[in-house]
């Protein structure tokens, strides 16, 4: 015989709340040089995450080896470098090569998908994108990430 | 290799043009028992891609009502072709079907989380493959999304 379900159901409901309350704000780092661009990622963000900025290759390398955000957000062309290369360098950072990375462009073509996830990127969203579906998957990835955590590697 | 039995089957008169269902696997053998399967009922029209880019291209060039896609396969995985094709406004809300022999909870989670709306266990019946075609193709955009958003919130019964 199992445990009582109605007393099963209500930790489970505890559990849930419990850490839906309690999370702590996830840090994201917005790689844009377009002000307008990374406004209206913040906005879309909303108040659940905390935002930092970097408008160049280096200043985000510089934010990330600094300390590592929960997730990345990095338009594919910057200022100074490319989203790109920031992956494939991310991606030789023993601290950073787990951290969620979306690239998120006006790039829309599938040769830059490829080229995105080759790079070591997690998700590649076309810029303009709808804020409810952004918002949602920038939660998703986290989730992902943390399934992914133990075995990397899925593509051939 | 277009010519398959069937396919042509029910195509009288006035009929709705029929649904395109494009197929991803490295596997032939897998693409053509896939092929026959949805063939059956004379409804879908069948286009198929080899590998995750190809899959894109061809997604690109015929616009299908609707994809199947395997995981594992060269260039480009499943996963990483359901993200694309939901991460792009223009092709969001298109029908996805993972069916896959990678069968363990956190693949067939990864597969949801990635935006999939079916994660289907291979060896595959085709009669469940094709019930789950014409639930999948009854999904509207605000389901997806509220889905999608249930999700993201950490949803425990998904």
């Amino acid at each position: 015989m199992l445990g009582d379900p109605g007393r099963e159901a209500a930790v489970a409901a505890d559990w849930t709340i419990e850490s839906m309350t309690q999370e702590r704000r996830l840090s994201v780092l917005v790689v844009d040089p377009s002000v307008a661009a990374t406004d209206r990622v913040r906005t879309a963000l909303g108040e659940d995450y905390a935002v930092h900025l970097a408008s160049t290759l280096a200043q985000a390398l510089d934010a990330v080896r600094a300390q590592v955000p929960d997730l990345l957000v990095s338009e594919v062309d910057l200022s100074e470098g490319n989203g790109l290369q920031l992956c494939e360098q991310i991606r030789l950072l023993p601290e950073a090569d787990q951290m969620p990375i979306m690239l998120l462009t006006e790039r829309a073509s599938i040769h830059d998908k490829v080229a995105g996830f080759q790079a070591g990127a997690d998700d590649y969203v076309v810029k303009p994108f709808d804020v409810r579906l952004f918002h949602a998957r920038i939660r998703l990835l986290c989730r992902i990430k943390g399934l992914e955590h133990p075995r990397r590697e899925i593509g051939a | 290799m277009s010519e398959q039995v069937g396919e042509d089957a029910g195509g009288e008169g006035a009929e709705p043009p029929r649904k395109k269902v494009l197929v991803i696997d490295d596997n032939p053998t897998i693409v053509e028992l896939i092929r026959h399967a949805v063939s059956l009922q004379g409804k879908y029209a069948v286009v198929v891609a080899y590998d995750g880019v190809e899959g894109l291209e061809r997604f690109s060039s015929e616009q299908p009502d609707c994809v199947i896609v395997d995981v594992k396969m060269p260039r480009m995985d499943g996963y990483q072709v359901v993200r694309c094709i939901r991460g792009d406004l223009a092709s969001a809300h298109t029908p996805l079907i993972i069916l896959s022999a990678m069968n363990e909870a956190d693949d067939k989670l990864t597969g949801v989380l990635s935006g999939v709306d079916e994660y289907l266990a291979k060896p595959f019946k085709p009669s469940v493959l094709c019930a789950t075609l014409e639930r999948v193709m009854q999904i509207t955009p605000e389901q997806r999304e509220q889905r999608l958003t249930r999700l993201a919130a950490g949803d425990p019964k998904e």
